[in-house]
């Protein structure tokens, strides 16, 4: 019955089945822990157009256990079908058997003389009394419907779980009855059902009755020991408004009155109580079953049509992002430059103990800019900064007839700035504007951290650059030396190349 | 049909995190390649954003701008008719020069001139310098609006105000500030609030964008706060039936139950943190005490309960071993009386095994063993925790812990929630106890509505934490 890929059934044949596969793939892969992963299902749920929720289904039903699922869901629809034309058999043959023994009753105890108004209150009592706690129950809110119908409901399910402890058609009742308990269909479905028992429970008590009537005699009386005659008269007439309107013939006050046991019966008024008798079963007993047995099929439907998965489920929240993504590849519409770059030019220059230090910075903090000019002395020629553009064509116009040539030409930058191509440019014209050493400093190394900089990474970038551009050498200042005072390891670094140089 | 795309041109200096901002933007951690390192990203790559499968806006990660100035200068050096504007950069983009040196820079001016617009990504922790007023000097040519975003902004050392007064001065008036790495929903709004600002056509996409990611986050929370909800009433009724005889017997079945727990709270956290597994979410989970799904301290310790200014409930006094309680009907009312007016009312509404089974077992000899009230108070603390910080990323992971949060203290102190208390009378609400045979035994009675109000009151003050703080 359950082979896996049976899609003769055709899975998906409605909304309400849709979204009951995805209630139960739901609650599957809750208990399981995980996503079903069937590449073809999820395929298909990426596919599906609009929201997140013909998402879901699509995919849901397109699982193998959603087709099972759904298979046992049509399986599951005919047995209630069934099981509902079972019972309503029963019920109109019970309603049979309430009219027959009203009126064998009659026909043997009474001699043929019928009480109208004990008759009604037996065909039509219990039933009305009924209908009036169902109407209480669904003015009560939250509450699950008739009394009848939700013991219906837990009955069918628990044999159907019993018949099938763990396969797939206790899963499906559970996610149906989980549907049906979100979407509050619950008591609309038990309302429709016992409304429709209860209509063939009229259907049958009608039909004994035109049988009764039509082929045995009966004498109408009517009796009360408490009340009047006018409250009949009333009640009769109220009763008969309703049957009189379309035309039929009922009991005016005169035959009300002479109908009273003890008076003398008039043989004409049979024919008239009778009718009054079938239109009243007729139109207070089955008319009204079947307009809310009506009413409920269409609040049950519309409930089930209307609400909507509970998208905000943690299981289906996990399955969004795979099946309806918030963002798509455009994939890369410009390729990477092929420019090789340029290698550095030149040989390395030593330092030659001609004239000072000159000092020129480029992008750095207001703040260390200060101790780089305390710095200025016969030894160091602070020339300044050289972030703009004007100093940059300064630096490189007046460097070449620098007079004297600088022992080494120090451009400090900082480790918190990311070397791009024009500081490599720069460094490069730099370079080629002396014919003394250029050098790349790099202080901020005690700041990197507090940025989540690495100064590893950033160094060996900047290294990069500077061979690119041909730099003869890099000095970096570590978190260690940038305490002691700025550019110390760059003069150490000096001394020693100017004491090789010397010898 | 085919839509307009509003097309964004995300540009900048390098290494300044415009690919990290498409991530996050995208909610995709895999597109392009993040470094911290200049020109990670040498290609224009594109991705669109999508609703519902309808794309509303592409997005375009360019190369880092590395040389305006260079250019400033090749059309100094080139200069053509006065008041020429925009066209003295067509020219530019026409020459060698453009296809060669200036290559990098020629790609990403060429892919804002294609769009709608340009959103011009900033370090704010870097100064104020020279180079970037050139780029947008350059980036201006361009002719098209260009929104400065302030990235990086999260953490310490940034120089907010310097850039905006700096680009104030330069006429860029709407400054956008969203932090790439760190998360935050408000930020995102605010971004696609002011991208309408300056494109009014585009008013009525960006809307719909906007309202979809919120949608999609409050979802995600219910989502989150659900899991949790479902973690605590599993734990709240969970109770496991231990012989007060057989001391070495109790001792396992305590160890089971609270292994079992601790098992729940780890599948609990993941299932949470995987519905946040977008931008940046491990920087999120990183900064909080967390392992692998188990948080550092063990849930069953007076440490844990410390850490969230919880003491250890006096049930533990009974002779449960911490975190649990035993139920006892002998030694007084620990929980009893509580518990035993729960069951009584739950034998009278539905649970159908409820009372007699429990009577039964004490005359037998055996106790039931529960979570203790704090334990379960620090369960929903840490979630909460773990919520807030995945929701708020960097911003609720670095916060101090006490922060006075009301609904914090409400979980801390006052009366827990009537759902709980309901569940400590409903053995058949903890999937822990897992009792019956049936794969699939219909759905306890009262446990879905009370698990929905569980989780409105996790996530009651969320929503206004983050506007608060935003």
């Amino acid at each position: 019955m359950l082979s896996p890929s049976a899609n003769s059934a055709g899975p998906a044949s409605g909304p309400v089945t849709g979204r009951v596969v995805a209630e139960a793939v739901r609650l599957h892969e809750e208990r399981a822990g995980q996503p079903i992963d069937e590449p073809h299902a999820w395929r298909e749920g990426h596919a599906a157009l609009g929201g997140l929720e013909p998402r879901i289904v699509a995919r849901a039903v397109a699982t193998r256990l959603g087709t099972q699922v759904a298979q046992s869901l049509e399986r599951l629809r005919g047995l209630a079908a069934g099981a509902a034309l079972v019972a309503m058999v029963l019920a109109l043959v019970s309603g049979m058997a309430a009219a027959g023994v009203v009126f064998g009753a009659a026909a043997t105890e009474s001699r043929g003389q019928l009480n109208i108004f004990w008759v009604l209150s037996s065909l039509l009592g219990l039933q009305t009394l009924l209908l009036l706690v169902w109407g209480l129950f669904m003015a009560l809110p939250r509450s699950q419907g008739g009394v009848l119908g939700q013991a219906l409901i837990s009955a069918t399910a628990s044999l159907a779980r019993r018949a099938n402890r763990d396969g797939i058609h206790a899963l499906t009742v559970v996610a149906l009855l989980g549907w049906l308990a979100r979407t509050g269909g619950a008591r609309w479905a038990a309302g429709m059902f016992t409304h429709l028992l209860w209509a063939a429970f009229g259907v049958g008590a009608l039909l004994m009755s035109v049988l009764a009537l039509t082929f045995r005699q009966y004498d109408f009386v009517w009796g009360t020991t408490l009340l009047g005659e006018e409250n009949f008269v009333a009640l009769v007439a109220g009763m008969g408004a309703l049957p009189a309107a379309i035309g039929l013939d009922v009991p005016d006050g005169a035959l009300v009155s002479a109908s009273r046991i003890g008076v003398e019966s008039m043989p004409a008024g049979r024919r008239a109580w009778s009718t009054l008798l079938l239109a009243a079963l007729l139109a207070y007993g089955i008319v009204p079953r079947l307009l809310l047995a009506g009413l409920c099929r269409w609040r049950l439907g519309s409930r089930l049509r209307t609400t909507g998965l509970e998208l905000q489920a943690p299981g289906y929240q996990r399955l969004a992002p795979r099946l309806m993504p918030v963002s798509t590849a455009l994939g890369v519409v410009d390729p990477a430059p092929v420019t090789a770059l340029a290698a550095g030019a030149g040989d390395r220059r030593a330092v030659t103990r001609l004239g000072p230090v000159l000092l020129a910075w480029l992008a750095l903090e207001d703040d260390c800019r200060e101790p780089l000019e305390r710095l200025a002395d016969a030894r160091v020629q602070v020339w300044g900064s050289v972030d703009d553009r004007r100093a940059q064509a300064r630096l490189l116009s007046e460097l070449p007839a620098l007079a004297p040539l600088p022992a080494v030409v120090v451009v400090v930058s900082s480790l918190l700035r990311t070397p791009d191509r024009h500081a490599a440019t720069l460094l490069a014209q730099v370079r080629a504007a002396t014919p003394a050493p250029v050098w790349l400093a790099l202080i901020g190394a005690d700041r990197t951290g507090a940025l989540g900089i690495d100064p590893a990474g950033r160094t060996r970038a900047w290294e990069a650059v500077a061979g690119r551009a041909g730099i003869d050498a890099v000095v970096v200042e570590t978190a260690a030396t940038a305490a002691h005072g700025r550019l110390e390891v760059l003069f150490s670094r000096l001394a020693d190349e100017g004491s090789a140089g010397g010898d | 049909m085919v839509t307009e795309v509003l097309r964004v041109a995300v540009v900048g200096h390098t290494n300044t995190g415009k690919t990290s901002l498409l991530r996050t933007l995208l909610r995709d951690t895999r597109f392009g390649e993040v470094r911290d390192a200049p020109a990670t990203t040498r290609h224009v790559e594109g991705a669109q954003l999508l609703v519902d499968g309808q794309a509303l806006l592409a997005l375009y990660d360019t190369p880092g701008l590395e040389d305006a100035p260079g250019i400033l200068d090749w059309l100094e050096a080139h200069p053509g008719d006065r008041h020429e504007g925009a066209r003295s950069l067509q020219r530019f983009l026409d020459t060698p020069d453009a296809a060669g040196r200036f290559e990098q820079e020629t790609k990403v001016l060429r892919q804002l001139q294609e769009s709608d617009v340009g959103l011009y990504v900033i370090d704010a922790r870097e100064p104020v310098l020279p180079k970037y007023r050139d780029e947008l000097a350059v980036l201006a040519l361009c002719a098209r609006p260009l929104l400065p975003v302030l990235n990086f902004i999260a953490g310490p050392g940034t120089r907010v105000a310097a850039w905006r007064e700096a680009l104030a001065e330069l006429g860029l008036h709407t400054v956008i500030e969203f932090d790439s790495v760190v998360f935050d929903a408000i930020g995102e709004r605010r971004l696609f609030e002011k991208l309408s600002s300056v494109l009014d056509q585009w008013r009525a996409p960006l809307a719909e964008l906007q309202a979809a990611r919120e949608r999609d986050a409050r979802w995600r929370r219910e989502a989150a706060t659900r899991s949790m909800a479902d973690l605590l009433l599993d734990v709240a009724a969970a109770v496991a039936l231990v012989d007060a005889d057989d001391e070495a017997a109790r001792r396992r079945d305590e160890a089971a139950l609270r292994e079992r727990v601790r098992e729940r709270e780890r599948r609990c956290t993941d299932q949470v943190i995987e519905l946040f597994s977008f931008g940046g979410v491990a920087y999120a989970v990183e900064a909080l005490p967390l392992d692998e799904g188990r948080w550092h301290t063990d849930l069953f310790t007076p440490e844990a309960l410390g850490e969230y200014g919880l003491k250890a409930g006096r049930g533990a006094g009974v002779g449960a071993a911490a975190g649990l309680a035993v139920d006892t009907l002998s030694a007084g009312l620990t929980l009893g009386v509580g518990t035993l007016t729960g069951a009584m009312l739950g034998a009278l509404f539905g649970d159908r095994h409820g009372l007699g089974r429990r009577v039964f077992n004490r005359v037998r000899g055996y106790r039931e063993l529960r979570v203790d009230d704090a334990t379960l108070r620090l369960l929903a603390l840490r979630q909460r925790r773990l919520l807030r910080a995945l929701e708020r990323r960097g911003h609720g992971a670095v916060a101090p812990l006490d922060t006075a949060d009301e609904v914090d203290q409400r979980w801390r102190s006052a009366t827990l929630p009537r759902a709980l208390l309901r569940a400590r009378a409903r053995p058949e609400w903890s999937a822990l106890n897992a009792r019956t045979a049936e794969a699939w035994p219909a759905p306890a009675a009262g446990r879905a509505e009370a698990c929905t109000e569980l989780a409105s009151q996790l996530g009651e003050d969320l929503e206004t934490t983050a506007a608060n703080t935003g």
